[in-house]
């Protein structure tokens, strides 16, 4: 059909202009490709927009973000709810135990929880008469919650309320089927006392970013060490003078006792800002370290 | 042979002079393009034939620094606007760099230049049989004739004339060469097939990619470097004997700057003092750090209470407990470094300096937590 219009060689001298026409195109394809942007890379992000964070820069809420609150004094415990077990006392207790102990004494008491496996001494054993440090009666068991086991990893745990620390107590003693008793009529009283007599306090608290600036603006630097630059004795013994001089503010007595100044800079070695070399000195260089610093 | 048009004029002569004498008339009446066929070379015939020096030189030049701005474009475009790069701690924009590539570059042009254009443009090729070989009179040139042609350039070439002209310089046996036939492999139907063959295939082949990599655009190998065979701190390695990636150092390797803790026990670390001062610089280290480092299992108000509780019944000390708001920093400063109980001692992962920032931020929370009437007053009026 197109032979009616075109003879054969201008036919020719047609296709090829448009081969020529169609190559540059799609040279110029191929470089558009690859040179404007977005035609290249699906995963091209689309244009920012600025996501605003609720509170703080994490994007959550600031857990140490809250209102200042004044103290609250709980109204007194009636002793006749704690002193002895009742269902909502040792329901609450079980809860308590599962949260607090059970970790370490394991969820039936037998010193065998996960976490007590490295501990030495071992966790007690509630089901066994044997080994407890301040006793199994009633008042022991509360003492041991109160203050903690000195030397082993029973730690005070006074930061319950005194009605949860008793819940505790029941349940404690019904993990063991030996007989528990008999109590100190006097020890019991004393406790019973203290329950009705006073509430407890939960205490003021503030927002922590406000408690930093009260630290901030309570910290007063340690008055610097004088003739840090001058003293040859100094200058080989302290490596950082500001520092030296907020760690000799920490050490009571280090004027008037050199062992105690010995004792405590030689620990706190190194980042204390005094040289490490301090740790080989003699009793007479530490006596003539002291007066120098002492600034005499 | 006696068909198509004649290309050129052929004429024969008996010695050099006759050939050189001939030369400036033949040139005079400027009928074509003077090519001289000898047995041997003649001093004084480039001149008398008008032959210019070679344009090779000068095209290769051309090309050559064409080929060095090309390389350098393309390098600055690609490393420095492109897909910017920093390499080995050097600017994207290092220009140094792109040396060797722009010398490479410059010797590909200049010596594609020099054989295409030496073969292709200057000796008129390809030619598969230029038509002196098949002339009656190559034998004579080939032996001790002088011969003298006159060829077309472009159309109107006469040959009459240039048959004439030849004729009244004094050439002998004048022939007339044809035109030769070309190979047809190199006609243009063959050129064209071939050209839009290529063509059509890069555009398939194109579309196919370009589809392959809209539909899978993690398909290897390009998978945006996702699949990296490299050993990752926290994966299992079965190279090592305890199958752990990361190892432990070599036992009894000291890092620089270490030396042991003064102290034995946490009693002794009593007499620890802090020696960082409490500045916001530093209560915002130490809350960076408890936020990494203590927050997930001691709680973000230190309370003992955190998620991790809930998840996995551990128990992490109550930090606002009054046993722990009593301890001196020394003793805070070593249960971090220590570790106590089921937590893992820090020492590895915190420096001293570090340590002790934790320690008074640890101390901000526990006055947040037991603050006094004051401060809540202040904290109200603020």
């Amino acid at each position: 059909m197109i032979e009616q219009y075109l003879s054969p060689s201008e036919l020719k001298r047609l296709l090829s202009a448009l081969l020529v026409v169609a190559l540059f195109i799609a040279i110029m394809a191929l470089f558009g490709f690859l040179v404007v942007p977005g035609t290249r890379n699906v995963n091209q992000p689309q244009t920012a927009t600025a996501v605003e964070s609720p509170q703080g820069d994490t994007g959550w809420l600031d857990p140490t973000d809250y209102p200042a609150a004044a103290r609250q004094v709980l109204p007194p415990l009636d002793p006749r709810t704690v002193m002895t077990p009742n269902p909502g006392l040792m329901a609450r207790g079980k809860v308590l135990f599962a949260e607090n102990c059970a970790t370490c004494h394991g969820p039936e008491g037998r010193g065998n929880g996960p976490a007590g496996v490295g501990l030495n001494p071992q966790p007690r054993n509630f089901t066994q008469p044997t080994g407890w440090v301040n006793g199994y009666r009633i008042e022991d068991i509360y003492k041991t919650l109160r203050e903690g086991v000195k030397g082993s990893g029973m730690v005070s745990f006074n930061y319950l309320s005194r009605k949860d620390r008793m819940a505790l107590v029941h349940v404690v003693q019904s993990f063991g089927a030996f007989n528990h008793g008999p109590e100190d009529p006097k020890a019991l009283d004393a406790l019973a006392k203290l329950f009705a007599s006073s509430g407890e306090v939960i205490p003021d608290k503030i927002p922590v970013a406000f408690a930093e600036q009260q630290l901030e603006s309570e910290f007063t630097p340690a008055p610097p060490i004088p003739g840090t630059r001058t003293n040859p004795l100094l200058k080989e013994a302290v490596t950082d003078p500001a520092r030296a001089a907020q760690t000799l503010a920490g050490i009571p007595r280090w004027r008037e006792d050199d062992k105690a100044l010995a004792t405590a800079v030689s620990i706190g070695l190194p980042g204390n800002g005094f040289s490490p070399a301090v740790a080989t000195y003699a009793p007479d260089q530490w006596k003539a370290l002291q007066s120098a610093l002492a600034g005499h | 042979m006696s068909s198509g048009n004649a290309s050129s004029v052929l004429g024969l002569f008996d010695t050099a002079d006759a050939l050189m004498e001939a030369i400036p008339q033949v040139k005079a009446k400027n009928l074509g393009r003077l090519e001289a066929y000898t047995p041997y070379p003649i001093h004084g015939i480039d001149d008398a034939l008008g032959l210019r020096r070679s344009p090779l030189g000068g095209m290769v030049l051309v090309m050559g620094i064409l080929g060095a701005i090309t390389a350098f474009v393309f390098q600055f475009w690609v490393s420095a606007v492109d897909y910017p790069i920093i390499t080995g701690g050097k600017a994207p924009w290092s220009w140094e760099a792109f040396i060797p590539i722009i010398f490479e570059v410059t010797v590909l042009f200049a010596t594609f230049t020099a054989g295409l254009g030496m073969l292709l443009l200057l000796n008129r090729l390809p030619l598969f049989g230029h038509p002196v070989l098949a002339s009656d009179a190559i034998k004579a040139i080939t032996r001790d004739r002088f011969a003298l042609s006159i060829e077309a350039e472009g159309e109107g070439f006469d040959a009459a004339a240039a048959q004439a002209a030849l004729a009244a310089a004094g050439a002998t046996g004048i022939e007339v060469l044809i035109e030769p036939d070309r190979d047809p492999f190199l006609t243009s139907d063959y050129i064209l097939r071939a050209a839009g063959g290529i063509f059509v295939s890069c555009v398939v082949a194109g579309l196919i990619m370009y589809g392959a990599v809209k539909l899978f655009p993690v398909l290897p190998p390009m998978s945006h470097m996702e699949d990296q065979p490299k050993l990752a701190a926290q994966k299992a390695d079965p190279f090592f004997k305890d199958g752990f990636g990361m190892q432990e150092p070599v036992p009894g390797t000291v890092a620089r700057g270490y030396l042991p803790l003064g102290v034995s026990s946490q009693e002794e670390a009593a007499a620890l003092v802090n020696p960082l001062p409490t500045t916001p610089a530093v209560l915002a280290e130490g809350k960076r750090l408890f936020h990494i480092r203590c927050e997930l299992c001691h709680g973000p108000l230190a309370n003992g209470t955190p998620t991790l509780t809930a998840a996995y019944g551990a128990k992490p000390a109550n930090l606002q407990s009054e046993q722990i708001r009593n301890y001196p920093d020394g003793k805070i400063f070593w249960v971090i470094t220590m570790g106590k109980n089921a937590m893992p001692s820090h020492a590895a992962d915190l420096t001293v300096d570090q340590r002790w920032a934790i320690v008074h931020y640890v101390r901000a929370l526990q006055r947040a937590q037991n603050a006094t009437d004051a401060d809540v007053k202040a904290a109200e009026a603020r």
